[in-house]
């Protein structure tokens, strides 16, 4: 691929990243402007998007790219200016350009050229921009004629002893830019002296009705030098050819005055130069936004790093200071220590929580490719949507982003797909052919909920236990003592899809468990709320960072382990009484539930003996999905806040395991991971899982 | 030196600009819009400004009306691109000096600058 080779990697860098702002802000605009076509900033802003990577890629030699867009601008640009009406097929056209224009942004990425051919895009969007368009260019090849008012002007240009210049120029016939090239021609003899008049005259070439001639009378004081030099220095002129006038020819015979011509503009001219335009107060607005830096993602994960470090630190120091105070409770010096180490402790946690700030993105960044997917969905499936996003602005912890993503792509596609009827059979379900989906973010009390709802068909609970039943997923007696709540949580069980037929759009083999998982292992958690008919909710809740969590500590067998809070469900003491065995499986009753235990030593695999059970066992219910299970622990110890740290690619992946810490005492622990904990104690006992599903 | 005020809402084409004059003997001052561009000018005194005409908010051609009210001699090229024909004849009306297409080449660039500079 040829491209600039005079880029330096820093520029491409930016490149590559204001292209894909731009990209993103067309993706989510280019869909709004289908209903917002009135909405005069959004086509502005289109507009300058498309503009602004046509310029870059123009620059960076990406031929293909700056062509595409290019031809996108037009369209844009009339579309802006009203001289077309939004369709859909404009905006097909548009969308269908932009994935084009994401392809050429990968060339750039892989130093590859692609096969696309942008040649039929291009034409398309041509043609587009083309068809509507009612105004054309007139080309005006008139004569000079001299009216009185101009010839007056004369007259008094000669007692002051001025010049005057017939001047013919023109620029070559394929010029894109003769009308400016000749208004820059007036601008500056204007500068020089005054245009009398002039052929095409000012608002001709203004209106841009102009071929490739200019003729000019012009007076003033400068020689024909001068006035050529002035005249050349403009771009794309060519010869110039300055005739004196002298009285006598003009009143003569060379120049004829010719009543009711019309007069020229350049007083018009002058006007909107000095004239005072109205200017809007952006300017606090503008040096607002000046506010902000770019940072580069790795900075802002050393710092978040640094910062684990000093969270690490004070939860060491409280604890030494503690253990000072409570032993020299009288000493001044101790005293001192430690009310500047509390003030310590107390900057790390403002500059912990800033820092998390800094981490915050807004959720738009992932909302704002939903629009144009719903569309695409919708179209596809022939389904009419009315789709609203609210609380884009919504800020989560950058990590947290990157992983709700699809989870979420996968519960609009089944809420598209699945949950929102075919306008008929709404029509005949007495409900408006139109389907509303609304997605919502908003921050409550520390968490970040996020809701889909649809006024689709909602969820079939009945179908659902049948189907369950039928899969061998529950028992006849779980089904039966199940209520419609308990019952749409079936969704969620592994191998378990309602639609009768899977489409293109969902089931492609990534269920709602998986979902859910994720979901999981952001610590979060999912519900749902149906009403078969009327509608379904999908309610997403999620922390504001995953780097710093609650963590429940325990012991086992002489080694300290970290349970995040949020997959604690409870902690019990179990007597051995209550512990049954079902299939050589030690399980509980918990409530409704049959919860299997097992000694933490032994799911591990540091131990293979069955796990020891005393007389009052220590039992921590964890939860993972809607599987629970119940850990045999040595000790619970405290609660914590604590840093999670990967366990590196020297220790890899292990099971069970989702990252280390180190704790106040200096010494290090593994963070459990419930849901691969919960699945590790299945395994080996296909049972138990059946007891275990539902809750 | 000669000062050059470069005016563009997009990073990459401020840094083109810039390095391009700056490798040519010139001292670059950069705005990344019109209000920063007019709070610029009087305290920076630049020769020449290069103004990008679409910008957000205040556009090129706002930018420039406000720029030669507060210098009428101000000596302003248009940043433009093809298609802008009806832009450029305004800025041309409103008192811009010269313009230069995008993309563009240094030649262009230089020629424009070394023309309005001198």
């Amino acid at each position: 691929m040829k491209l600039n080779a005079d880029i330096s990697p820093e520029e491409w860098k930016v490149f590559l990243e204001e292209t894909e702002e731009q990209i993103v802000m067309l993706d989510n605009d280019i869909v709004r402007m289908e209903k917002e076509s009135d909405n005069v900033e959004l086509m502005q802003e289109i507009f300058r998007a498309a503009h602004t990577i046509k310029g870059s890629s123009g620059m960076v030699g990406h031929t293909r790219m700056s062509e595409l867009t290019h031809a996108m601008e037009t369209l844009l640009d009339k579309l802006r200016n009203r001289q077309l009406e939004v369709s859909s097929h404009i905006v097909n056209a548009l969308l269908f350009g932009l994935d084009a224009l994401k392809a050429l942004k990968q060339e750039v990425i892989s130093q590859e050229e692609s096969d696309l051919n942008i040649v039929p895009i291009v034409a398309r969007l041509k043609e587009l921009a083309t068809a509507e368009r009612g105004i054309t260019a007139e080309v005006v090849a008139g004569q000079l004629v001299l009216s009185p008012s101009n010839l007056q002007e004369i007259k008094e240009a000669l007692t002051h002893e001025y010049s005057i210049y017939k001047i013919k120029t023109g620029v070559p016939e394929d010029s894109a830019w003769a009308a400016i090239r000749f208004m820059q021609v007036l601008n500056e003899l204007g500068r020089l002296g005054k245009v009398i008049a002039s052929v095409p005259t000012a608002l001709e070439i203004e209106q841009e009705k102009v071929n490739f001639k200019l003729e000019v009378i012009f007076s003033g004081l400068a020689d024909v030098e001068m006035v050529r030099t002035e005249i050349k220095s403009v771009a794309e002129i060519q010869e110039v050819t300055i005739e004196h006038l002298t009285e006598e020819s003009i009143f003569g015979k060379s120049v004829k005055a010719a009543p009711g011509s019309e007069e020229h503009k350049t007083d018009e001219q002058n006007q909107a130069r000095t004239g005072t335009p109205k200017v809007h107060a952006l300017a606090n607005a503008d040096s607002q936004a000046l506010q902000s830096v770019r940072i580069d993602v790795k900075v802002l994960d050393n710092l978040m790093n640094i910062v684990e470090e000093l969270v690490i630190d004070r939860s060491r120091i409280s604890r030494v200071g503690k253990v000072l105070m409570a032993k020299y409770e009288n000493d001044d010096i101790i005293r001192e220590l430690g009310q500047t180490s509390n003030h310590i402790i107390k900057i790390i946690n403002e500059l912990q929580e800033n820092i998390m700030k800094v981490r915050m993105v807004p959720i738009s960044t992932i909302f704002s490719r939903f629009p144009r997917l719903v569309r695409d969905l919708a179209q596809k499936q022939g389904k009419k949507l009315d789709f609203n996003m609210y609380g884009s602005e919504t800020e989560l912890d950058r990590s947290i982003i990157e992983q709700i993503r699809d989870p979420l792509l996968h519960l609009l596609r089944n809420s598209i797909d699945h949950g929102v009827e075919a306008p008929d059979v709404r029509l005949k379900a007495g409900k408006t052919e139109l389907a509303s989906v609304r997605l919502e973010a908003r921050q409550e009390q520390g968490n970040i909920v996020i809701t889909l709802e649809d006024d689709g068909k909602g969820i079939d609970t009945a179908k659902l236990k049948e189907i369950s039943l039928k899969k061998g997923l529950i028992t006849p007696e779980n089904a039966a003592g199940m209520s419609a709540a308990d019952a749409v949580n079936l969704i969620f069980i592994p191998g378990l899809s309602t639609a009768e037929k899977t489409t293109d759009v969902s089931g492609r083999g990534v269920g709602m468990d998986i979902v859910r998982t994720n979901i999981d292992n952001l610590g979060g958690s999912i519900a749902i709320e149906t009403i078969l008919g009327k509608g379904t909710k999908f309610i997403v809740r999620l922390p504001l960072t995953v780097a710093i969590v609650q963590g429940l500590l325990i012991s086992s067998a002489g080694d300290t382990y970290i349970i995040p809070l949020a997959s604690v469900m409870e902690t019990l003491t179990v007597a051995r009484a209550d512990i049954k065995t079902i299939n050589q499986r030690e399980v509980i009753r918990l409530r409704d539930s049959i919860v299997p235990i097992i000694g933490l030593e032994k799911v591990l695999g540091r131990s293979t003996k069955p796990t020891r059970l005393s007389e009052h066992n220590l039992v921590v219910v964890i939860k993972a999905g809607e599987r629970l299970a119940g850990l045999v622990v040595d000790s619970l110890m405290e609660r914590q806040e604590i840093v999670v740290k990967p366990l590196g690619n020297y220790l890899g992946d292990v099971e069970g395991i989702s990252g280390a810490t180190i704790l106040s005492d200096g010494n290090v622990a593994l963070i459990l991971d419930a849901s691969s904990l919960a699945k590790m104690m299945v395994r080996g006992g296909q049972d138990i899982e059946h007891l275990m599903a539902v809750d | 030196m000669t000062k050059i005020l470069v005016v563009d809402d997009a990073a990459f084409m401020r840094m083109r600009c810039s390095k391009l004059l700056t490798e040519n003997g010139y001292e670059v001052c950069e705005a990344t819009n019109g209000a920063e561009a007019l709070d610029k000018y009087p305290v920076y005194k630049p020769d020449v400004v290069l103004l990008d005409i679409t910008m957000p908010k205040m556009d090129g051609i706002v930018t420039l009306q406000e720029l030669i009210k507060i210098d009428p001699a101000a000596k302003v090229a248009m940043v433009t691109a093809m298609g802008q024909r009806a832009m450029v004849m305004s800025a041309l009306k409103a008192g811009a000096r010269d313009f230069v297409v995008k993309p563009f080449d240094s030649v262009r660039v230089l020629e424009t600058v070394k023309k309005l500079a001198g």
